[in-house]
């Protein structure tokens, strides 16, 4: 099989590799801290294939942060990370050396960070910053035209004048400015896969539309898949094709799109859904999920979300239910998930 | 019948300092000319992107900050002339609740000092103070046992329910929440959504409600003022912005945010606003909209739109060329 092939055709080469473009398999993280030892993630599992958008979804210490960060090894020393496998393009990136690992980031593997003011160097031109991350991963390293390809890619990502704001210092640029820039950065490379952790928080909602629509349109032109990290339920609608929920450091559960939305087969998930106000549906009373989130120091026995479960019986309390297939390609850890459906 | 409160013409420039002699080299124009109206009991909404002076305008109703032109009265009492005694009696009508719940709660205080501190402050504590703030805490949803303990034990939405027992302390009329819900998670935005409602039904609160998240506004407002680089382009009855909103920033407004159902996803129309807001410190000629507006046309450069109803929609917009969309955002 020649290289050209597997480089125009995503789908085919997938099917010769035999595999997702990243699998992620039984990753747990834990933070050992004054207060003991934290399991942020237990026991998660994803696969991302080529082209895909996989938005993994969850509210403040879920840990799908976490999960994302310790596919390129982004955490801090603190963080013991442990996987049966975490194979990008059918290689395992635990095995790789800090070098290689480097070639990877910002190279095939693009990130894009929440908050761009303090992702981005203030002491460094925009410019020489995404010249930076173009010229980190030539072979022959060209100055010159890594500065111009510099400008071409702000100029796709849409920043006005980009001749003139390469020469700008991140200060002068405004937050959804400095997200494209972010942007500019990860595609510099035509990565296979971008990581994206909350790209459009940080930003107001006429900016967020922007920044949404010129995500699609770079996955759309690069092919690349996406793994889109958020807390919000109407950026996942807008986005992505398959969702992955997180609660308590643990999936509880995946599906398509479509019909995760339309049939949330764990409580958890239906919950976050009627505690939504929305533009499309006028309700009376918002139906919120009781309690509040768990402490990671000290989670819930059996199952994390029972104390907050509509559905919880004894065997909730003691017994963790497994992430399990419930049909149509879905899966849900539930032990009562079928009263969902 | 007078409005509990009533605002006009209200204005804040900050000076923008430079050099060794701190000259003033311009300013910004952080709030530009705003007009309000609240009743007893009513939900008015202030929404807008950041810097267009929500949360300016917020701190100016409480006299948190100085206005530098510009009446507010407060159930007919002009409170930029009030004295200083007067203006604090009159405080206990109108409070503010933040919405950093992090940083708007003292560390070093427990939950019973940072409920019963307004009550100390206006000489109220002495007369029955430590049942008020059992009972402020059980209005909240919070439980007695909780009093003694310090703002870091607890999670966001059980601050922003301390930040509220605070707020409710002295039976304000008013209450101005500044971003109350943002800062929280999805699930418990809910419960503190509710909380509130059921709290203005009990109590008959007037909330002024400084929101970014225009889901939130429409599931909670009586009435909406959309803000824009310091001034309102339109306002209205709920119904009138949500339904029927006749200026096209509030429309882009409407239709950027994105809605938790993937089904209709792709037939969605969407206006994508060119360009950022631009700096209050040089604001465009005219319109201030114009810079991001299809529709602008000569005029708007030239002549600034008054806040007033063009075409008979009943609610009032500040644009030469309004109109009612054949569709809107969501809806």
């Amino acid at each position: 099989m020649s290289d050209g092939m597997l480089a125009t055709d995503r789908s085919y080469a997938e099917s010769v590799n035999n595999g997702p473009l990243l699998r992620v398999d039984g990753l747990s993280v834990d933070f050992h801290t004054e207060d003991g030892v934290v399991h942020a993630v237990s026991d998660v599992s994803l696969n991302v294939h080529a082209g895909q958008i996989v938005a993994v979804v969850g509210e403040s210490g879920s840990g799908k942060t976490v999960t994302a960060m310790s596919v390129l090894r982004l955490l801090p020393k603190s963080a013991e990370v442990m996987a049966d496998a975490i194979a990008f393009r059918g290689t395992d990136l635990q095995a790789m050396s800090p070098a290689e690992l480097r070639k990877v980031r910002g190279g095939p593997v693009g990130m894009i960070f929440q908050d761009p003011m303090t992702a981005l160097n203030p002491v460094m031109t925009v410019g020489a910053q995404v010249a930076e991350a173009v010229l980190l991963h030539q072979r022959k390293p060209d100055k010159k035209a890594a500065w111009a390809r510099a400008v071409e890619l702000l100029r796709l990502v849409g920043v006005p004048d980009p001749a003139q704001r390469v020469k700008q210092y991140p200060h002068e640029f405004s937050g959804g400015m400095r997200q494209r820039a972010m942007i500019a950065m990860a595609i510099a490379n035509d990565p296979d896969l971008i990581i994206a952790d909350e790209p459009t928080t940080a930003l107001d909602v006429t900016i967020q539309a922007q920044v949404l629509a010129l995500l699609k349109k770079a996955q759309a032109e690069t092919g690349a898949a996406t793994i889109l990290i958020t807390h919000d339920l109407g950026v996942v609608a807008e986005l992505a094709d398959a969702v992955v929920v997180m609660y308590a450091g643990r999936v509880v559960e995946t599906g398509g799109v479509q019909e995760l939305f339309a049939n949330p087969r764990h409580p958890y998930t239906k919950g976050l859904l009627a505690s939504l106000p929305r533009m499309d549906v006028e309700v009376d009373q918002l139906d919120p999920i009781p309690g509040n989130p768990p402490n990671m120091a000290d989670p819930p026995a059996g199952c994390a979300f029972h104390p907050r479960c509509p559905l919880a019986r004894a065997r909730c309390e003691t017994e963790r239910p497994l992430l399990r297939d419930v049909g149509a390609g879905r899966r849900s850890a539930c032990h009562f998930s079928e009263e969902l459906a | 019948m007078t409005s509990l409160l009533k605002v006009e013409g209200l204005h804040k420039h900050f000076p923008i300092r430079r050099g060794v002699f701190r000259r003033q080299v311009g300013e910004i124009r952080a709030v530009d000319g705003v007009d309000l109206e609240i009743d007893t009991g009513e939900t008015l909404s202030l929404v807008g992107e950041s810097g267009c002076g929500k949360s300016t305008t917020g701190r100016l109703l409480v006299r948190l900050l100085e206005p530098t032109a510009g009446k507010i009265l407060f159930e007919g009492a002009d409170l930029a002339t009030l004295s200083q005694r007067e203006l604090r009696a009159k405080r206990q009508a109108f409070q503010i609740m933040f919405q950093d719940p992090y940083a708007s709660l003292s560390p070093r205080m427990t939950v019973q000092e940072i409920v019963a501190e307004p009550l100390r402050v206006q000489g109220r504590y002495a007369d029955g103070g430590p049942d008020r703030v059992r009972e402020l805490l059980e209005l909240v949803g919070l439980r007695p046992e909780h009093s003694r303990r310090y703002a870091h034990e607890f999670s966001g939405g059980q601050r922003q329910r301390i930040g509220l027992a605070r707020a409710l302390a002295l039976d304000p009329r008013l209450l101005v929440l500044d971003e109350p819900v943002s800062a929280l998670d999805v699930s418990v935005q809910a419960q503190v959504i509710n909380q509130l409602r059921g709290l203005q039904d009990r109590l008959g609160l007037a909330y002024v409600f400084i929101s970014h998240n225009l889901s939130v506004v429409r599931h909670i407002s009586h009435r909406v003022a959309v803000m824009y680089l310091g001034s309102i382009v339109e306002t209205g009855t709920r119904a009138d912005i949500f339904s029927a909103p006749t200026h096209p920033y509030t429309q882009a407004l409407l239709s950027a945010i994105p809605v938790p159902d993937p089904a209709g996803r792709d037939e969605r129309e969407r206006i994508t606003l060119a360009g950022d807001v631009p700096s209050p410190s040089n604001p465009p000629s005219g319109c201030r909209f114009r810079t991001r507006c299809w529709k602008a046309q000569d005029v708007c450069a030239e002549e600034a739109p008054a806040l007033i109803d063009r075409i008979g929609v009943g609610h009032p917009s500040a644009c030469h060329f309004p109109e009612v969309p054949a569709t809107v955002g969501g809806a």
